[in-house]
């Protein structure tokens, strides 16, 4: 009786066995993508979240578009003229349809812009980007002007996540977005499928205008998760991930069966001291009690503690080679870029001499607070800067928070020596110099995130940048800001995070700096 | 009988109503979720708007109202993340966790309940030693790392099953789930073994413990006295006498399992409510992570009555109120 | 004896602990005859229910039949393996417990627990099982089987528990039923009760019984012949009306006197001084020696069971009553 129930059982289990061995097949022409981060709807107009922004990318276009190094490039606009400081004129691309076959006009770009600070619930900021948009004036089917109230030269690159949707859905709330009724566009592939947190399914768009995608559908695997992620590429589940997580990503260089492709992201990590306040809240001397002055505000202090960080070394050993050093706050080849900064070398020696020159020989102590889990490695980096500025005599203790509670004390102004990663998404200085570098100032918006330093000339720099519409000029000045900054030790950019996504041997990606995954730029290999 | 069931009923009310505040207190202590649902290069202009879009500037008190108050017309509020009313995104996302909680169930008990018995049947053998060790793994082994190690042998290196997800559905007697479908067995095998190796570990314990002590009741003797079959006394007799004990773990560990599937479903990419926990944690979505704790609540509930109830099912004994002689 | 349907035979059993070897039963030996009732007399620790348990064969480790053999019919039953051993347990040999609380399984139901007695030796039908469970209930005396067989253990009381023990021994016509002590847990009335069931179905079926109790007075109303063991010995046998008139052990005499009811009312009851050893813990010789009033030195050997040719009757001392020697 016994070995009967035995031997029942061994056939069973093998059969079952090699059952699952008859795997599913594997479709050629859909490409499987794993991805970090799901978006949050499918209403490209009610975030902005640059995670979501590259999801809508696939199934809308936007009058311009930004290339790989963020510049913006005709999109259903075919081409623009500065008609002077507060007009632009656009000219719009005939012979397009939708998805459900109506035809684009300008007609559908008034449409959206009325739509777009109308969504409930919305975080409005593409509204509050194209804040300064007075008017969108029609002049013909294919031809619209857009009026500033004030010269205001972001605008360009914030037509680029202004994504067009066709008038003829009038009224439409989000749940029709994520519920995939209202999901109509112009772009290369159509809405498919979508289960939160499972998968977004989207297949090719036949008489798409452009540059016809390579594959016939592209399905979003939900796998935040970085470890599963990587496991279902080797496991051969998915065609291409994203978010590679940087010792995964060496040991998928390594790897013949695998491809790995990087981009400098918009993403730099900087180090904030706060040189504002003359009482800041978390250095002590080396006994523990609280320092009568701010050793911050002197500028020799804050050189030195640069000096003594080795950027090189971090990136090669905290972020195994996987990282730019940056010489300013934002990455090469984005607009403002000043080509003569070079990346502070470390000079640990120099760096004591400051501090002695500037009545700190023996250092002090300090917190330094980081986010965990935020930016990749954030803990390790701030670790490792903890280990260099001791060198100098600087005793620093690493307090790190998960964002969640990270976040909502930075905005309290709470620290003195933290860490911000900044993204830059408009591919210009223009983000970084509003929000971090510019003074806080409540009436205008700017200077949200600075609680740490104050320059009228930088101000002025800015101010002055933001309004030139011209591109050259403006770049020039942004140029000037970055040396500013870095001149005054403003901030102490630390490294670029570069993009990190790998795929089957078979397949190449062409990442670009947004962090957006595109299924567009995946191409069989030659 | 009714009125038990009204007054644990009203217990449980009492219960979930607490919960809630609870809940609602904790989210509001640990932050500010404005921070995380808007983009970083937001101007705090836009920071302050969005706060009173969704009523966040409101003190405390007055927002707890307003929430019991939807809660009363069954509206569980929006998640400030999707905008999506936060009882149809759990709602939407439960079906997936029952399916893993229940597959994860049975495994354990299939394979749990026979091991433990049979190793407290030959209680001090190599068998006996060889389980318990196996058991006192399931409980000490973090489960994470078990899944990885699932997925790297069986995906990875054997490639004979899909390293995450949830399969394809199909909808049998109106109730849509991937249980129907081979696909969705490929799918839930792994899942569910890493979830079940907790409860299994719990059920080898107890049957082990519940057989070793039973089979030396005067009523095991006896059956054997009768010339009854060994395999009838584990199986009928033996089983039906533990069952009672087993039943009122099972029922404890469904609810566990439902609420605690989060680092099983994190790890094979399940799209169940515990990632929807963990994504809603992380953003402060306090819509979406209060209704997820009065819902799990409520299964918490019905799963602890269900079992009280099963277990009059089980024991004659508790069924006639005792029987006439005392014991 | 060649016409005895159960012949034990020297058995000598014990448990294996980590001072070697105990002996708890020791060199037994009795038979039964078809229809035949004998007793079992002794204090608990005596050894008379795990003689009983050793003919069942329910032994379990770390006890262990270390010596001996047990006939029933042509077949030592040591000598079979476990399935064979199963197929006798309810057929040919039955067994009734002491408690009749614990004796059913509590979450079965009774027909469950009837029919898997019959079901579990021949392959019949469960609507035959059923008829036959109900009809042994009726034969021991139950009105309306049926729905005592629906009915759960802890719904009925011990008498009646224990009627369906004994249904239970009687399902398949066993040759012989052991019963130990199964009227202990029971009172007086429904005891006598019991014992009327068993004296009708062993006279109408000629089932042989070995009865075993502490209770001299109850063997006495139902043995044919009885057995008195003491620290795991027979130390007297016979048939029961002469043993319990005339015993000739020491032991039995002094049992006897100690039994309420048999001595004079309002005289203190007598009692035999000491207490049965344990165990490991058995003086040489007679076992009895230390608690003997009539001990002497040749009581420092063991005494053998020793009868008169032709006579049933056996006697393990060196100065038996009635003989040369002691009086009483």
């Amino acid at each position: 009786m016994k070995g009967s129930i035995a031997a029942g059982l061994k056939l069973a289990i093998s059969g079952v066995l090699f059952s699952l061995l008859l795997t599913a097949g594997v479709n050629a022409e859909a490409l499987r993508i794993g991805s970090a981060v799901e978006p949050k709807s499918m209403d490209p107009q009610l975030t902005a979240l640059g995670s979501d922004l590259g999801y809508y990318r696939h199934v809308y276009n936007a009058l311009v578009e930004a290339d790989e190094s963020l510049r913006p490039q005709p999109g259903l606009a075919e081409s623009w003229t500065v008609i002077d400081d507060t007009t632009y004129e656009f000219k719009l691309r005939e012979g397009v349809r939708f998805h459900d076959g109506s035809a684009f006009d300008a007609e559908d770009v008034l449409y959206s812009f009325e739509r777009l600070p109308t969504v409930p619930d919305g975080d409005g900021l593409t509204a509050a980007k194209l804040k300064s948009v007075s008017e969108i004036e029609v002049i013909d089917p294919h031809l619209i002007r857009i009026h500033t109230s004030t010269p205001d030269s972001g605008v360009l690159r914030a037509l680029g996540q202004f994504f067009i949707l066709p008038k003829e859905l009038g009224e439409v709330a989000t749940e029709d977005f994520n519920s995939g009724d209202a999901v109509i566009g112009t772009g290369p592939f159509k809405f498919d499928e979508w289960r939160r947190g499972d998968f977004l399914r989207f297949s090719r768009n036949p008489d798409y205008w452009g540059e016809a995608p390579q594959f016939d559908d592209v399905e979003f695997k939900m796998l935040s998760n970085s470890a599963s992620r990587v496991a279902a590429l080797r496991a051969g589940d998915v065609d291409l991930i994203d978010y590679v997580p940087p010792l995964d990503a060496l040991r998928i260089k390594q790897d013949s069966d695998l491809n790995l492709f990087t981009i400098p992201a918009g993403r730099t990590i900087l180090l904030l001291l706060d040189a504002k306040r003359d009482m800041t809240p978390h250095v002590f001397d080396k006994a523990g009690n609280p320092l009568k002055e701010n050793p911050f505000k002197d500028k020799r202090v804050r050189e030195a503690i640069s000096k003594s960080i080795d950027r090189n070394l971090i990136v090669d050993k905290v972020m195994d080679g996987l990282a730019a050093p940056a010489s300013q706050p934002m990455p090469v080849g984005f607009g403002g870029y000043a080509d003569d900064l070079k990346v502070p070398e470390s000079d640990v020696e120099a760096a004591r001499a400051l501090m002695a020159e500037a009545g700190y020989p023996e250092g002090f102590k300090m917190t330094l607070n980081c986010t965990s889990g935020r930016y990749i490695n954030d803990t390790e980096v701030c670790q490792a800067i903890a280990q260099m500025v001791s060198r100098i005599g600087i005793e620093a203790n690493v307090d790190a928070l998960p964002p969640s509670a990270y976040f909502p004390e930075y905005k309290n102004a709470a620290f003195s020596a933290y860490i911000l990663g900044w993204g830059n998404s408009s591919g210009d200085a223009s983000s970084i110099l509003t929000s971090v570098g510019h003074s806080a100032d409540k009436t205008s918006g700017r200077g949200s995130w600075n609680h740490h330093y104050e320059s009228a000339e930088l101000d002025a720099l800015i101010e002055q940048g933001l309004g030139t519409v011209d591109d050259e000029k403006r770049e020039a000045l942004y140029a000037d800001a970055m040396r500013k900054i870095m001149e005054d030790v403003a901030m102490i950019p630390l490294h670029a995070q570069l993009v990190l996504v790998a795929t089957q041997k078979n397949l190449e990606y062409r990442p670009t700096a947004n962090e957006w995954t595109l299924a567009q730029n995946v191409s069989l290999a030659e | 009988m009714i009125f038990a069931i009204t007054r644990r009923s009203f217990q449980a009310l009492i219960t979930l109503l607490i919960l809630s505040l609870l809940a609602f207190t904790a989210v509001y202590a640990i932050g500010d979720p404005i921070l995380l649902l808007i983009d970083a290069q937001a101007s705090s202009l836009e920071q302050e708007a969005l706060r009173t879009r969704l009523g966040l500037d409101q003190p405390m008190p007055v927002q707890y109202l307003y929430f019991l108050q939807n809660l009363m017309s069954g509206d569980f509020g929006r998640s400030f993340v999707s905008g999506e009313p936060a009882l149809r995104l759990i709602l939407e996302r439960l079906p997936a966790t029952l399916e893993l909680a229940f597959v994860a169930l049975l495994i354990a008990t299939v394979v749990g309940v026979p091991l433990g018995m049979i190793a407290g049947l030959n209680a001090g053998s190599r068998f006996d030693r060889v389980v318990s060790v196996f058991s006192v793994l399931g409980f000490s082994v973090p489960s994470f790392w078990i899944g990885i190690i699932l997925i790297l042998v069986f995906s990875v290196q054997l490639g004979v099953l899909p390293s995450f997800g949830r399969g394809d559905t199909a909808t049998l007697f109106g109730i849509a789930s991937s249980l129907w479908t081979f696909d969705g067995w490929r799918h839930i095998l792994l899942p569910a073994t890493n979830l079940a190796l907790f409860p299994m570990a719990l059920l080898i314990r107890l049957a082990r413990a519940g057989a070793s002590e039973a089979v030396r009741l005067d009523f095991i003797k006896f059956a054997r006295a009768k010339g009854v079959t060994t395999r009838r006394i584990i199986f009928v007799h033996l089983l039906k006498y533990i069952s009672i004990s087993l039943v009122t773990i099972l029922g404890m560990q469904l609810g566990l399992l439902i609420a605690f599937a989060i680092v099983t479903e994190s790890v094979f990419s399940w799209p169940g409510t515990g990632k929807l926990i963990i994504d809603a944690m992380n953003s402060l979505d306090r819509p979406v992570i209060v209704a997820y704790l009065l819902i799990v609540g409520c299964i918490f509930v019905i799963a602890n009555t269900v079992t009280d109830l099963l277990y009059i099912v089980l024991d004659p004994r508790i069924r006639s109120g005792g029987g006439n002689d005392p014991r | 004896m060649s016409d005895s349907i159960l012949a034990v035979e020297s058995l000598t059993m014990g448990f294996d602990s980590k001072d070697g070897f105990v002996e708890i039963v020791r060199d037994v030996s009795f038979s039964v005859r078809p229809g035949e009732i004998l007793g079992i007399v002794g204090e608990s620790g005596s050894g008379k229910s795990l003689s009983a348990y050793s003919i069942m064969g329910l032994i379990d480790p770390p006890g262990r039949i270390s010596a001996g053999k047990i006939w029933v019919g042509e077949t030592n039953l040591l000598d079979l393996d476990e399935e064979s051993m199963r197929e006798l347990r309810g057929t040919r040999i039955a067994m009734i417990f002491q408690d009749p609380m614990m004796t059913l399984n509590p979450v079965l139901r009774i027909d469950t627990q009837m029919i898997e007695a019959v079901q579990s030796h021949f392959n019949i039908t469960r609507r035959d099982a059923i008829a036959r469970s109900a009809a042994a209930l009726e034969r021991v005396g139950i009105s309306d089987p049926y729905s005592r067989l629906r009915s759960y253990p802890h719904e009925l009381s011990g008498g009646m528990r224990q009627r369906i023990a004994i249904a239970i021994a009687v399902l398949n016509s066993a040759d012989v039923i052991i019963a130990d002590e199964p009227t202990t847990a029971l009172d007086v009335t429904i005891q006598s009760q019991i014992l009327y069931e068993v004296q009708r179905l062993c006279a109408e079926r000629g089932t042989s019984a070995v009865w075993i109790s502490h209770d001299l007075g109850v063997v006495s109303s139902l043995a044919d012949r009885v057995c008195v063991m003491y620290a795991g010995q027979i130390v007297e046998q016979g048939p029961t009306e002469d043993v319990i008139a005339s015993p000739r052990h020491p032991y039995t005499a002094g049992l006897l006197a100690s039994t309420p009811g048999r001595g004079t009312p309002k005289k203190p009851l007598s009692q035999i001084r000491g207490s049965m050893p344990t165990p490991g813990s058995i003086p040489s010789g007679c076992a009895f020696r230390e608690r003997c009033d009539f001990a002497q030195e040749r009581c420092l050997d063991a005494p053998e069971l020793r009868g008169a040719t032709g006579e049933d009757r056996f006697v393990r001392c060196h100065f038996p009553f009635g003989e040369n020697g002691a009086s009483k």
